[in-house]
């Protein structure tokens, strides 16, 4: 209904008397710390000071991506290493550096490696993670115990990979490692495991890997959890509906964009492991456990092949290209989904 | 179906800080097949109250039966109880069919028969144009529809339904508080009904309790709640526009017993019986309630009036209301739209001696 002057307002009683009226036309009524704010000072006081806050950006971007990316095109086309680099003496030799690249046995197994480790590192990572992150929130009710857990799950994370590397090349360490101990003591094997043998380095690398990364898919997942809304849940329990079934219908569906998301990061990463390679295998034994990334920085770095370093790079760079465009257009699609876009 | 009675029922949210007494001491029985609403402003503890019949809150103290089933400890699932939202709690995930569906399908039922109930419901609330949609590409008013028809969709103990229309446009709100009423007629089912609307309770309930303050205040049809306030709180928050009210006292002169509003000319006459019971109670100050509806224009001069100066005139269509000025107070009557009252105007306002509502000022509680 209308209710526009209270009744009391009528007979005079001063409701409101002690402030003045705001007269929007004159300053001069207009509340005292308005009036007392002070003007704040031009952030713009030249001409160059936009250009050289945009300009000084653009040109570090420039010197460590632009620049890296157009020479690393160049020599893909060229026969430089070392020697030729120095003597400014290479010549063009078209897509011979791909064609290397792309017939050699090492790439080839490089890809499968990179597919094993897809499968079971980056896969793995993120089911688990997913799998904490909910037995975390949906289990632990206490808030303080849930910092807790969180923080320890995720200090992992938090420490360098050179020194998960040597942590865990120590733990595996097959003469006298701790874990080769433990499961003996525990009789669970009878000789040590030779973690660094041929067959089985690559998968002592994604061990460390799970280890070091599982957390990122469980904090993704876990704030994916915390944001949903509570509302929904006491909807399920009034409609009756169990913990299983509230699982399985509601909180995964509602939870796929985000582990999708976890996914894509992963395997994103994937395409760029070298670090734990590096320091706990360096590919080996006999190149077993390279990744395409980690044969990069191998032929480039450490051996001066620079033309063929740099088609290892653009054909990794391509793949994930790809794979960040897909990325992208299903982001845009859930974006849209929920409003967002 | 299910008589739910609530005894002596306290909420209090403890934070470390802080302690807020939400519900106090709630003693409210809703009769099986009874449709009863909860009434009041927002924060006096209506949903609160709702949420530990549905056992989505845990209760401070006290006891809620479901008929002679103490259901303090149960689960919402264990108390078969059916919720509309205030936020409507939608799955997002799932089409409007599958939302309405979905207690269907905790409940194992074949998938033909959910399709079909589904598809009866959404008729019913006029939703079945949009069964294959999302809810995110719904407006809050069809989602508020999806959210009661998920709740009407099962054949609990008790409906209970927080705020389901406050999103929904005055027009279709008419007609669906209709189709709500209907659907208890037929279904006779126990329901209760949140609302901080006085419109939508008085329509739709048999009884409404009326909550302030984390109390109830009054428990009653439309008429008790109308005629005899328990309290001042009442008689105001009832009727729209609220009661007039004046602080008054007994005063005794020529004309026998009034009620006289102090420093003003305003003079309330009174049965002599009922001046007799108000002078039992020995209360020096009173409070003295008129309705706007009570006050009426023209007629016999000799009834008892209340004379005002017009001071604004609100047309409201069929009706208009207008604000009277006499001796320094103010006062609202409700009368016909074809009234030519104009702002100077000097009117006598008429009213029933059995219309004028006496209150303790102290205590605030009816005295007449």
């Amino acid at each position: 209904m209308v209710d526009g002057t209270a009744p009391g307002d009528l007979a005079g009683e001063p409701a409101a008397a002690e402030r003045p009226r705001l007269d929007r036309a004159d300053p001069a009524t207009y509340p005292e710390w308005f009036r007392n704010k002070k003007p704040r000072a031009n952030l713009i006081v030249a001409r160059w000071v936009p250009i050289a806050l945009v300009g000084l950006p653009v040109l570090v971007l420039f010197c460590i991506v632009v620049y890296p990316t157009v020479w690393m095109f160049y020599h893909a086309l060229h026969d430089t290493n070392m020697m030729r680099l120095f003597q400014g003496n290479w010549n063009f030799i078209g897509l011979e550096n791909f064609a290397t690249v792309l017939e050699s046995a090492r790439f080839g197994d490089s890809i499968v490696h990179l597919g094993i480790y897809l499968t079971f590192g980056a896969c793995l990572q993120v089911i688990l993670g997913s799998i904490l992150a909910l037995i975390l929130y949906e289990l632990v009710k206490s808030n303080f115990l849930r910092v807790v857990f969180l923080v320890a799950m995720v200090l992992p994370m938090m420490l360098p990979p050179s020194i998960v590397g040597v942590l865990w090349k120590f733990l595996l360490t097959p003469s006298n490692g701790a874990i080769n101990q433990a499961l003996l003591n525990l009789g669970l094997i009878d000789q040590h495991i030779e973690w660094f043998n041929a067959g089985l380095s690559l998968w002592t690398i994604i061990i460390a890997d799970v280890w070091n990364w599982t957390a990122l898919p469980l904090l993704i997942v876990y704030s994916g959890r915390v944001s949903l809304p509570p509302a929904v849940y006491e909807a399920a329990r009034v409609d009756g509906a169990g913990a299983w079934t509230t699982l399985r219908r509601i909180t995964l569906p509602m939870l796929k964009e985000v582990i999708a998301i976890a996914f894509i990061v992963r395997f994103m990463d994937a395409f760029k492991f070298v670090d734990l390679v590096f320091i706990m295998t360096s590919g080996g034994p006999a190149q077993s456990s390279e990744l395409p990334a980690y044969i990069a920085f191998q032929r480039g770095i450490r051996e001066f092949a620079i033309g063929e370093a740099a088609a290892y790079a653009i054909l990794i760079f391509a793949v994930s290209a790809v794979l960040i465009i897909l990325f992208l257009k299903y982001l845009k699609k859930v974006l849209k989904a929920q409003g967002f876009a | 179906m299910a008589r739910v009675s609530l005894r002596d029922v306290n909420k209090i949210y403890r934070s470390r800080h802080d302690e807020v007494h939400a519900v106090s001491d709630l003693n409210l029985t809703i009769n099986d097949g009874e449709f009863v609403a909860i009434l009041g402003p927002s924060g006096c503890g209506k949903t609160s109250t709702l949420r530990m019949i549905v056992g989505l809150e845990e209760i401070t103290s006290g006891e809620i039966y479901f008929d002679d089933v103490l259901v303090n400890k149960l689960d919402s699932q264990a108390r078969n109880v059916a919720m509309a939202f205030e936020t409507y709690a939608l799955y997002p995930n799932f089409t409007v069919e599958e939302n309405l569906a979905f207690p269907l399908e905790v409940r194992g039922l074949p998938q033909p028969e959910r399709r079909k109930r589904a598809r009866e419901i959404a008729e019913l609330l006029r939703i079945d144009d949009i069964l294959n949609q999302k809810p995110t590409a719904l407006s809050g008013g069809q989602q508020q529809r999806v959210s009661l028809g998920r709740a009407l969709i099962r054949d609990p103990a008790v409906f209970i339904l927080d705020e389901v229309m406050s999103h929904i446009d005055a027009h279709l709100k008419f007609q669906m508080l209709f189709d709500l009423k209907s659907i208890h007629q037929e279904l006779k089912k126990t329901m209760v009904y949140v609302t901080h609307d006085q419109v939508e309770a008085l329509a739709l309930a048999d009884r409404v309790a009326v909550m302030s303050n984390a109390e109830l205040q009054q428990v009653g049809s439309r008429n008790d709640l109308y005629h005899t306030p328990s309290n001042v709180f009442v008689a105001d928050f009832i009727g729209e526009p609220p009661t007039n009210f004046f602080d008054a006292e007994l005063f005794t002169g020529d004309n026998g017993t009034v009620l006289r509003v102090p420093d003003s000319d305003i003079v309330f006459q009174l049965d002599q019986g009922h001046a007799q019971r108000i002078a039992r109670w020995n209360e020096r100050e009173l409070k003295v309630g008129i309705r706007p509806q009570s006050l009426h224009l023209g007629g016999d001069s000799a009834r008892p009036a209340l004379e005002a100066e017009v001071a604004i005139n609100e047309y409201l269509g069929e009706l208009s209301i207008l604000t009277l000025a006499s001796g320094g107070r103010s006062f609202r009557a409700l009368v016909d739209a074809d009234t030519a009252a104009q702002r100077g105007d000097r009117l006598r306002m008429h009213y029933a001696l059995d219309d004028v509502m006496v209150f303790s000022a102290k205590t605030e509680l009816i005295i007449l």
